[in-house]
């Protein structure tokens, strides 16, 4: 049975989200503790809900895909330059000579 | 050819956080170079004096009261002395003293440079297809010696010092600024202030705040359908184009990449990014698209395109020997499996309405397209690829105040939880798309009617949104702009605008405005403790 962050315990995907917010340098303790309405900004606890949600969603179901069959199997070992990546995908149509002009 | 393909390849790679390095630094932002050489700025203004505007036939109601012009019919009473532009401008700078309380449009309104600007149109001081025009710019568009605040408290303070290449051309092209369109914070959004606190109302129920006007352009939008600016521009990353017109019964044309240059404009994210016209009618927008799009040499992605087609040739309706409105081109027009079922009640009449006026259509032909079986993955979880893009040119800024990010800050943090290799995963699940997109989906027709602006958002493809009707709203029935959005194949803008040309000929859906806010008596102002959005909301919301 694979793992994922289903298998996290609440505590452990908090601290997940802790750590990974002080690695990359974000401050959680600017955030207020209270609602401010001046501001708008979630507050630190919302903020860490809002992104345990992210960490339970997201990231699973982007790393379990693969181009070549939808899901991890031989096909994608063995089919290494399938789609490799575009960042400007109608761009690079034009610049391969596949629009017409 | 390989080598060339390879360079512009890298330039793509690397040339778009070179060139949009603006964020958290404004003081960086406002050293950036001006843009282009004096040769390349020679030759935009040639290319741009050379554009005619067609003549056309001014409506009774446009010569009784030019905000009520469409930006052809308005540059034709210009070049026919009926109006001049320094009334032009002053009737819809007045239209905004009058209701901009109400509709909260605009976040900065330089009137006198306008009228500045149009009197020296009127001494013909300053010329071209645009001379005259009042235009609303987003506030995410650099504006040299206008704050440009993008909304956010980021930018409370930054006044650039040179305009964005988009502003630019427009200017070039002899347009007026009348104001800077209010927007979601940072383009994430309907207009809110930065804290949430909703701003901007829909132009056809000003009355009711709760209706969605549509985002993140919303100011632009609002502006336009209330006469208070003849067009507009916006920019679009998640149908921040297409939905406020849809919902305030403009025509939003979102260009594919790279028609238009991103320069001097604040990021939300690179690779989804696009500037575009909100207009009137589809020739205002074609108008709109003439002037705006070319080459930049300050913005790689604008570079070694297909050549820009005519889009005024396009927005202009043909006829049969019979006087029958038809296509300029066959054109098979896609309909996704179950499109209509993704539509209820008055929405589900009027897109079955549209169909049918667009198969009535001599040329015009529908057909039936299916998508792949993992689209909803691809254009639905994957969309959260992008947030990392915008994360990372701010992040110096969230470590020092995420304060500042008010209501906006969840989608900027959750950039942070995506991986390296994830991000990598979704360029390749892109590849994916696109060949699906234009290899299966599309194999069959030469546009698509969308259910949902993401996925062209996505591959960068050019989208079209346009009025087909209305329903009931808090203001009563029949005032609630219902839309459409078709979606085309790279560079074929002129074929969206062809199709939609035919539309409008047969429909007069464009040509209603709304009515004018109820004052009361008195000065416009908001009445009622005005809602806002929480930052889940928005984080759920953002574009």
């Amino acid at each position: 049975m694979p793992v994922s962050a289903a298998s996290l315990t609440d505590e452990e995907l908090t601290a997940f989200v802790k750590a990974r917010l002080l690695v990359s340098g974000f401050d959680l303790s600017l955030l207020p503790t209270t609602f401010d309405p001046a501001t708008g900004v979630p507050t630190q606890d919302s903020l860490v809900a809002s992104l345990k949600g992210f960490v339970r969603s997201t990231p699973g179901a982007i790393n379990t895909w693969r181009p070549a069959s939808g899901s991890p199997t031989d096909d994608d070992l063995y089919a290494q330059q399938v789609a490799p990546p575009l960042e400007y995908p109608s761009i690079v149509e034009a610049w391969t000579g596949k629009v017409d002009a | 050819m390989v080598a060339e393909v390879n360079r512009r390849a890298f330039l793509a790679a690397t040339g778009a956080a070179a060139a949009l390095g603006v964020v958290g630094t404004t003081e960086g932002a406002a050293a950036a170079p001006a843009a282009g050489s004096a040769a390349e700025r020679a030759a935009t203004a040639r290319a741009i004096a050379g554009i005619r505007l067609p003549n056309v036939a001014v409506r009774a109601a446009a010569k009784a009261d030019p905000t009520e012009a469409t930006l052809a019919e308005a540059a034709q009473l210009l070049r026919r002395n009926v109006v001049t532009a320094t009334e032009l401008v002053s009737a819809h700078l007045e239209r905004a003293d009058t209701y901009d309380g109400v509709y909260q449009a605009f976040n900065a309104r330089p009137a006198e440079a306008a009228l500045a600007r149009a009197r020296a149109v009127d001494r013909g001081r300053v010329r071209g297809p645009l001379a005259g025009i009042p235009l609303t710019i987003k506030d995410n568009f650099f504006t040299a010696g206008v704050a440009t605040t993008a909304n956010s408290t980021i930018f409370e303070d930054f006044v650039p010092t040179y305009d964005a290449t988009a502003w630019s051309r427009l200017q070039t092209g002899g347009a007026v600024m009348v104001g800077k369109g209010q927007m979601g914070p940072l383009a994430t959004t309907r207009a809110t202030l930065p804290n949430g606190t909703v701003t901007t109302v829909n132009a056809w129920t000003p009355a009711d705040a709760s209706v969605d006007p549509g985002g993140s352009s919303t100011g632009p939008a609002t502006s336009v359908a209330a006469r208070m600016a003849c067009s507009s521009i916006g920019t679009q990353t998640g149908g921040s184009i297409i939905l406020p017109a849809n919902r305030q019964n403009l025509t939003g044309l979102k260009p594919t990449m790279g028609r238009v240059s991103l320069h001097g404009v604040v990021p939300l994210t690179y690779t989804r990014d696009h500037v575009g016209p909100l207009a009137r009618d589809v020739l205002d927008a074609a108008i709109m698209l003439q002037v705006l799009a070319g080459v930049d040499s300050q913005d790689p992605r604008t570079q070694g395109l297909p050549r820009k087609p005519d889009f005024i040739a396009s927005a202009l309706p043909k006829l049969d020997r019979k006087g029958r409105v038809t296509a300029r081109r066959a054109t098979r027009v896609g309909v996704p499996e179950g499109y209509l079922a993704s539509f209820t009640g008055e929405a589900l009449a009027l897109q079955t309405q549209a169909l049918a006026a667009l198969d009535a259509i001599p040329g015009l032909t529908l057909v039936d397209v299916t998508y792949p079986d993992d689209w909803a993955l691809l254009t639905g979880t994957f969309n959260a690829v992008r947030l990392p893009e915008r994360t990372e040119p701010f992040l110096r800024l969230l470590q020092q105040d995420p304060t500042r990010f008010g209501v906006s800050l969840t989608s900027w943090v959750q950039g942070l939880f995506l991986s390296g290799d994830e991000w990598i995963t979704g360029q390749r699940a892109k590849h994916r798309l696109l060949r699906d997109v234009l290899d299966t989906v599309m194999a069959d027709c030469d546009v698509l009617l969308q259910t949902s602006v993401v996925p062209f958002d996505i591959l960068g493809l050019p989208e079209i949104g346009f009025p087909i009707g209305f329903a009931a709203s808090s203001a009563g029935p029949d005032t609630l702009p219902v839309g459409t959005v078709l979606g085309g194949a790279p560079y074929e803008e002129d074929r969206l605008i062809e199709v939609v040309t035919a539309y409008q000929a047969v429909t007069d859906w464009h040509l209603r405005r709304p009515a004018d806010p109820d004052l009361g008596g008195r000065v416009a102002g908001r009445r009622g403790a005005a809602p806002r959005l929480s930052a889940d909301e928005v984080a759920r919301l953002t574009a």
